[in-house]
């Protein structure tokens, strides 16, 4: 079968890591604006409208796309920053907009019915049913799908739907339902859907005693402990670890501090239609996305030429220092 | 201005015995009075062909008793055996559907039906696309807050949508693909020998400091703690 | 390289250092942070709220640690004996080289964390946005630094870099 030249769409939390993704062969970066319209919203992150512009003409000017992710759901009588954020969006000339509220969809499409618009991972679609819908009711030119499928059920999606597909490859693994999750609003008061932000650092703790035993909290819950010289992980809900009566020693109930890699899945997933490789990061340093971004860029071209390119180095940036290939591999994931 | 508020009894998260589940139903519609009553496996599709056997008679029974029945859709919808159950249920023209996901609104375009909880309305925006889709009952996330409930409510009038929210019992914080319970007895989706069914309130996790902490439910962690009821 | 050799290596500072008099550094931190504050105001930008706060810069094989105050108005650097600090808001600690490759943007924040390679302490939310805040600024600070003092300011950063030898490294192997 033959393959698509697909594209790599990397991370840009800032501005510098905008142009770094650019230099280093992203076809598209992601970005969003520095507030609550954005899934990641973290302190110190993301891109006033001034920077937003400079951006899309930075990765413009060197041949790459710029997607903006406005992929958060905006309460009632608040969608006044997500209308502003969609029109800045169209005005500057991104490539495309990344939703996730079935209203800023319905917003963008008809207010601004030529614009590109891609279906976020925080809406959760998982199915070609669901695609559809949105397909149907927004023109939704290419799906994010979530971190759950087989690269089997991507394929079955993929002849069913009449969109684009992009998937994850590396980095962070979610294992919740993207954007019906309130786990951290349940700890910290902290809405992921509305304050746009998973585990916000205001309310994470590190403890480190003097045999350098680390616990992490969240709030006021313990999330996890590691040893001195364990390698630790985010201080997420879904990666800590817990008790559970019918076991001796705490588990990690949901998933272990470990990293999404796809590196050998690539030429699966590139043949089960897959179009768009995303690379997971935008709260990762300059230093991760020039890594991950080259190393891809490598990768994918080489599979594209036929070669099969040996492919290592990026187990240093995986949290935990482990890496998985997650629901892609196969069903005993789940 | 004068409210006149319904009660109603949502689906039953957790796996139990399907015996247990329609006796559960029969003694609502003997003893209880509720104006709806929500059933549906909401959470693994695994779990829905059990009960599938008693829809007809707890219906029957509920509706003796004056009470409307809701089928709620499946929360995650992802394999084929997700996806046919809920085309199954959205297809029978003779009952009320609730829309737990995108893939059920695909099915319901056009017709009258209702939203539940696990599909995400935070605005008015979605409102109005969802009441033209043909929604006219909305039950409102639970995180959501009081303004923008207010802002919504007023929508709602307007569209001629009437509004539900969760008062009392266990919130449902996450759902998953992965099957948290078998994977707390070392077993996958796949082999999970409805491991969840030993227990009928979930499974209680506390920190490594021994705080409680959440509760799991197959694919979904709910709060393990019961909030006092409204006053 | 085995532990206890690597470890010995890295503290090497630590001891050769140890008779430095503070006063003697200050003017040059001084000198440092205000011409970073003056050159650089996207930084300050980026900090928000947390440009009022106080960091505790702490390499760990040094026998001093620094606190960086950035508030633009009146940015400090100073240094600090351990045990004569000043209550501060939030520490963050690691290897002298590791804070300025980090800084540097040659070596990621999250991934040093998860090797336990980098400690935080105090206000998580204040340090994250200072990491993310130098993130974005391209070139390097440590090359800016050592320019400040011209000729021996570079040496001696090229000094410090030797240092390093096989401890640690970019992602990426430099083509030169």
């Amino acid at each position: 079968m033959s393959m698509i030249q697909p594209e790599l769409v990397c991370p840009a939390g800032t501005p510098a890591s905008l142009r770094t993704a650019v230099d280093a062969g992203a076809d598209a970066v992601y970005c969003g604006f520095q507030n609550a319209t954005n899934a990641r919203n973290f302190s110190g992150l993301n891109f006033t409208t001034t920077e937003m512009r400079g951006g899309v003409d930075y990765a413009h000017d060197k041949g790459a796309k710029v997607l903006l992710a406005i992929n958060t759901f905006p309460p009632g009588g608040k969608t006044d920053l997500w209308k502003i954020a969609v029109d800045d969006g169209v005005r500057f000339g991104v490539d495309a907009l990344i939703v996730a509220d079935i209203g800023v969809a319905e917003y963008a499409s008809h207010n601004h019915p030529d614009q590109r618009l891609h279906l976020s991972v925080q809406a959760g679609a998982s199915s070609a049913e669901a695609i559809q819908y949105y397909c149907d009711s927004f023109n939704i030119k290419r799906v994010v799908l979530p971190r759950i499928l087989t690269v089997k059920e991507i394929k079955a999606i993929h002849d069913e739907i009449p969109c684009e597909i992009e998937a994850f490859i590396f980095g962070n693994i979610g294992m919740m339902a993207e954007g019906r999750c309130s786990l951290t609003n349940y700890i910290t008061g902290v809405s992921t859907n509305m304050d746009d932000i998973c585990s916000p650092a205001s309310h994470v703790k590190y403890e480190e005693d003097k045999a350098r035993n680390l616990t992490t909290k969240l709030g006021d819950f313990t999330v996890d402990c590691f040893n001195c010289g364990e390698n630790a992980g985010y201080p997420t809900v879904c990666k800590g670890r817990y008790l559970v009566d019918h076991r001796e020693e705490p588990y990690y109930a949901f998933e272990e501090p470990v990293s999404l890699n796809l590196t050998s899945l690539l030429p699966d997933l590139m043949q089960a239609g897959v179009t768009a490789l995303k690379i997971e990061g935008r709260q990762r340093s300059r230093a991760y996305v020039r890594a991950v971004v080259s190393a891809f860029r490598k990768a994918v071209d080489g599979y594209m030429a036929g070669e099969n390119p040996e492919l290592s180095g990026l187990l240093a940036l995986t949290e935990g220092h482990r890496e998985t290939s997650g629901a892609f591999g196969g069903k005993r994931w789940r | 201005m004068s409210y006149s508020s319904k009660l109603t009894i949502g689906p039953i998260l957790f796996h139990w015995p399907a015996e247990q589940k329609r006796d559960f139903y029969f003694r609502i519609a003997d003893e209880v009075q509720v104006d709806t009553v929500y059933i549906g496996e909401v959470i693994c599709g695994k779990r829905a062909p059990y009960f599938e056997q008693h829809y007809e008679e707890v219906a029957e029974r509920l509706s003796a008793a004056g009470i409307d029945v809701v089928y709620s859709t499946l929360s995650e919808v992802m394999i084929r055996n997700d996806r046919q159950i809920v085309a199954k249920m959205c297809a029978d023209e003779s009952i009320e559907i609730e829309a737990n996901d995108a893939s059920a609104l695909q099915h319901l375009v056009g017709k009258k039906h209702s939203i539940g909880p696990f599909l995400n309305v935070y605005n008015e925006w979605t409102m109005s696309h969802l009441a033209h889709n043909g929604a006219t009952h909305i039950t409102l996330p639970p995180e959501l807050p009081g303004e923008a409930m207010d802002t919504l409510g007023d929508k709602s009038k307007e569209l001629g949508v009437t509004l539900e929210v969760q008062v009392y019992g266990r919130i449902p914080l996450a759902l998953s693909a992965r099957c948290y319970h078998a994977r707390a007895h070392d077993r996958v989706k796949d082999n999970c020998q409805f491991v969840c069914e030993e227990d009928p309130d979930g499974l209680n996790l506390s920190t490594l400091a021994g705080e409680p902490f959440l509760t799991v439910n197959g694919h979904s962690d709910l709060i393990p703690y019961l909030p006092e009821p409204y006053a | 390289m085995n532990p206890s050799r690597k470890s010995k290596i890295q503290n090497l500072p630590r001891i050769l250092f140890a008779p430095l008099p503070l006063p003697v550094i200050e003017p040059i931190l001084s000198k440092v942070v205000r011409t970073i504050s003056h050159n650089r105001p996207e930084l300050t930008n980026r900090l928000g709220v947390h440009k009022y706060k106080s960091f505790v810069i702490d390499p760990i094989n040094m026998p001093f640690v620094l606190l960086l105050q950035p508030n633009p108005d009146d940015p400090s650097l100073k240094a600090y004996r351990r045990n004569r600090l000043p209550p501060f808001d939030a520490r963050i600690a690691g290897t002298l080289l590791t804070l300025l490759d980090m800084v540097d943007g040659k070596l990621d924040g999250d991934a040093l964390f998860f090797t336990r390679d980098l400690i935080v302490e105090g206000d998580t939310e204040a340090v994250v946005c200072l990491r993310n805040a130098l993130d974005d600024i391209e070139g390097s600070i440590a090359n800016d630094i050592a320019d400040i003092f011209k000729t021996p300011g570079r040496a001696a950063l090229a000094a410090v870099r030797r240092i390093k030898g096989e401890q640690q490294g970019s992602y990426e192997h430099d083509p030169a």
